[in-house]
């Protein structure tokens, strides 16, 4: 164990290799820190902010920052739960999400993560954006009203899959989620229901057609145990 | 689209890097062609091996890119505060009315598009527009109508009246940076004299430190793209100004252009960097004949190219246009947007230093701190540091705009008060300023003997006046509404956060606002402070967290009476869906 220094979270002495951030090191331990952007087998993206922590009193997301020696780091305080509680629940007013009757629901890390958090309602105003609905693949549905930009998919079909899939368009409140067609539609794109980027989606967004209630709800994922139980499966890789 | 469509013979719209060309083939087709349609997206991408997904995704980032055909008279009417209050709006209603063209969109016939833009770095002669690109200054109601008539006309820009043309680069206040006189070649010889080290040891003797606002030591980031180990090195002049309020890099690339790539030629020879590149916003393309005429000069008195005055140094310097978007005066963005990418903020670390343009350590500063670091090699640091103060030394030039009776450009010793920079303008029944532009800092009558300098009131240059009769909240509303637009998108709380403070400001202004909203406006201001991935998202809510501070009162006097309102407005909702499909805009609504 030469190679390795610790830090505190959330008071307790957290042993970790150089080179981890925050992120990796608490899961490598099994602590869980909430988060929808991030994925053990992607590059850190850093974008849903869900993850924020305090390190030595400063903000930082856990999934960009590098563990150092030392750190004192607050993951699980009623003010930095609360911070997370207002960032989901923006990205809960910024789409058009309907979980109760959602596929996703049950399976959705979305739903968990707001769970976790202590969500009870939406705070903030609805922005009832209106996006288009992408129903032409014959076996996959991306339904962009659920998207939360999280860009796991746009990375998994890069990094994963070695394919471009996906990207961002626009800017601001217009980004938008893009297929790589010529015609913008998924049917004339190359994903297949074997991508990864098919089922690396952390909230309904891009759906296997014809097999949304094959699990009642009650029985799935994160109907069993939190998420922070479950840790990192991703609701359709389970 | 034909002849008509070209804004003036002269003025091209290449840009010079080479390791990716995707920006002249952007220009290119938004230039000839009025846009950059799908289909020529999907040749781009074909073109380049790109995916069109991600060739679509930069075009729709850049504003003054689109997807859809613009007139053959593209208008983008200047919507600083300050053009507010000069009376753009007055100016846009008449040419709506004229042309028969609606804001954000093309007329039918294709002769004319019309939309509004934010400041273009003319707010100390406003209204101001750009047409095809070039600028338009002091619009009146009277200029808008002939305007519309040439238009109906079909008279190219390039016969209009040149007076409407004009820019006033007028100095009010000189100092060391706008009156700086460098013999072309002299700082490069005195450097080269001196050795790099010397020369390094008086950067950092003379306390210099970034004019963009932030004020890291140049010194020290000099030192660390140096000593980090690489084949390839870059200069950046950060030209994309784009800060509402500020000018002051426009007047300096129209009068010191020869000192800022004097500057850049030094900076390039201390580091070992052989290119550097002047990032200039797209809303500056007119001034692009100008500085390729400057860089032509130069390379042919030796000063640029592969032997320097016959030296074994070599320099070269292209020129990237911007497209329009904020975020992309952030220098990590900037790079992004210079390898051909949306501009999106990098994760730090690495610092450009050690690795920015293409991977390689990339030193990236403001025009004007490249024009001083010039001026201390040939006047020396001791020169340079008898202005300012000793955390702040030197001076700072400001682009003073809003209600003052000398509106331009004005160079203060760093620590100069605001209330010497208010008398030295002519300012009277101020009610606030908003230095250092939305991202700076709204400061009331009581501050003004605070110091303009790194430790107290940092400013990028921007000096924006208000007098009593104007509307405050109106202020702040304008500022979050611009964050909204310009905000990048990636991180949630700056892109959700700005829509939502918007849409409180939108709530409050109309008399419908509560006291939980003040309430929700303090927290998400609060979140994106503390949460948001860049610098943009963590100041987006200064103005609305500054003009709360001190102006509560009129905040309080706008509320409604009740302790809540409703979120959901029922009779709103139910005319939209009563509305045709609205059509595909990206302009924020007047």
């Amino acid at each position: 164990m030469s190679n390795t220094a610790t830090l505190l979270l959330d008071g307790n002495p957290l042993a970790f290799t150089p080179g981890d951030s925050i992120m990796q090191a608490a899961a490598r331990a099994g602590h869980y820190i909430p988060h929808l952007c991030y994925h053990p087998e992607l590059g850190a993206h850093g974008s849903c902010r869900v993850c924020s922590v305090k390190v030595n009193g400063r903000l930082m997301a856990s999934c960009t920052t590098p563990a150092e020696a030392g750190m004192v780091v607050e993951n699980l305080s009623d003010a930095i739960q609360q911070l997370r509680r207002r960032l989901v629940q923006m990205l809960f007013v910024e789409g058009n999400h309907f979980c109760p009757s959602c596929e996703r629901s049950g399976n959705c890390q979305l739903q968990a993560v707001a769970y976790f958090v202590g969500m009870q309602d939406s705070h903030f105003a609805h922005l009832y954006p209106q996006r288009e609905l992408d129903a032409s693949h014959p076996e996959i549905l991306l339904d962009r009203d659920r998207c939360i930009q999280c860009e796991l998919c746009v990375r998994a079909s890069r990094e994963l899959d070695g394919k471009h899939v996906f990207a961002l368009a626009g800017r601001g409140g217009k980004t938008q989620l893009v297929v790589d067609a010529p015609s913008g539609l998924l049917k004339d794109s190359t994903l297949t229901t074997s991508d990864r980027a098919t089922h690396v989606c952390p909230v309904g967004a891009i759906l296997i057609k014809r097999q949304g209630y094959t699990r009642p709800i009650g029985e799935r994922l994160y109907d069993q145990a939190t998420i922070a139980c479950v840790g990192h499966h991703q609701p359709d890789e389970a | 689209m034909t002849a008509p469509y070209a804004p003036s013979a002269n003025l091209s719209a290449t840009t010079e890097t080479a390791e990716d060309s995707l920006w002249p083939l952007l220009h290119a087709a938004q230039q000839s062609l009025g846009c950059v349609s799908p289909t020529t997206q999907q040749q781009i991408a074909a073109k380049l091996k790109r995916p069109v997904a991600e060739v679509r995704g930069v075009v729709e980032f850049y504003h003054l890119l689109s997807s859809t055909p613009q007139g053959e008279y593209c208008l983008r009417l200047s919507d600083n505060i300050t053009d507010r209050f000069d009376g753009n709006m007055a100016i846009l209603e008449r040419l709506e009315q004229r042309l028969g063209v609606d804001l954000g969109h093309c007329r039918a016939d294709g002769r004319v598009s019309l939309h509004l833009t934010s400041c273009i770095g003319l707010a100390d002669q406003g209204p101001a527009a750009l047409i095809n690109g070039l600028p338009l200054t002091r619009l009146t109601l009277r200029r808008a109508g002939r305007m519309a008539q040439l238009i109906e006309q079909r008279v190219p820009v390039a016969n209009w009246p040149r007076r409407w043309f004009h820019i006033n680069n007028t100095v009010h206040r000189a100092g060391p940076t706008l009156g700086c006189r460098i013999k072309p070649g002299s700082v490069l010889r005195r450097a080269w004299q001196l050795g790099a080290d010397t020369v390094l040891q008086h950067i950092k003797t003379a306390g210099l430190r970034g004019r963009g606002g932030a004020g890291f030591a140049s010194a020290q980031k000099w030192l660390h793209a140096r000593d980090t180990p690489a084949d390839q090195r870059f200069v950046i002049a950060n030209a994309d100004e784009g800060e509402p309020g500020t000018f002051k890099d426009r007047a300096l690339l129209t009068l010191q252009a020869d000192a800022l790539f004097e500057g850049m030629t030094l900076a390039g020879w201390v580091i070992g960097a052989k290119r550097g590149i002047l990032y200039l916003r797209g809303e500056y393309q007119y001034l692009l004949p100008h500085l390729h005429a400057v860089l032509a000069r130069r390379r042919a008195a030796g000063l640029l190219g592969a032997r320097l005055l016959d030296t074994d140094n070599a320099f070269e310097i292209d020129i990237h246009l911007g497209a329009g978007a904020y975020i992309c005066g952030e220098e990590t963005a900037l790079i992004e947007s210079l390898e051909g990418k949306r501009g999106i903020p990098r994760l730090r670390p690495p610092f450009p230093v050690n690795a920015g343009y293409l991977g390689k350590p990339t030193l990236c500063h403001n025009v004007e701190t490249l024009i001083q670091a010039a001026q201390i090699i040939q006047n020396g640091a001791a020169a340079f540091a008898s202005y300012g103060t000793p955390a702040s030394p030197g001076s700072k030039v400001l682009s003073i705009s809003g209600d003052v009776a000398r509106p331009g450009l004005y160079e203060f010793p760093l620590g100069v008060t605001v209330q010497q920079v208010l008398e030295a303008c002519g300012a009277q029944n101020v009610q606030a300023v908003q230095v250092g532009g939305p991202s700076g800092c709204l400061i009331a009558p009581t501050e003004f003997q605070r110091h303009l300098c790194y430790e107290d009131l940092p400013t990028s240059g921007s000096f924006m006046v208000f007098n009593h009769q104007r509307d405050i909240l109106e202020i702040a509303r304008h500022f979050t509404r611009f964050f909204a637009f310009e905000s990048c998108g990636f991180c949630t709380p700056c892109r959700v956060g700005t829509q939502l403070l918007q849409r409180a400001m939108d709530t409050l202004c109309s008399g419908h606002g509560s006291r939980q909203q003040l309430n929700d406006i303090e927290e998400i201001g609060e979140i994106m402070r503390q949460t948001s991935h860049c610098g943009l998202g963590q100041s987006a809510a200064n103005p609305l967290r500054d003009s709360l501070l001190r102006f509560r009162a009129l905040y309080e006097a706008r509320l409604s009476t009740i302790e809540a309102s409703a979120a959901f407005d029922l009779e709103a909702r139910l005319a939209e869906t009563r509305q045709p499909a609205p059509a595909n805009t990206t302009e924020p609504a007047p």
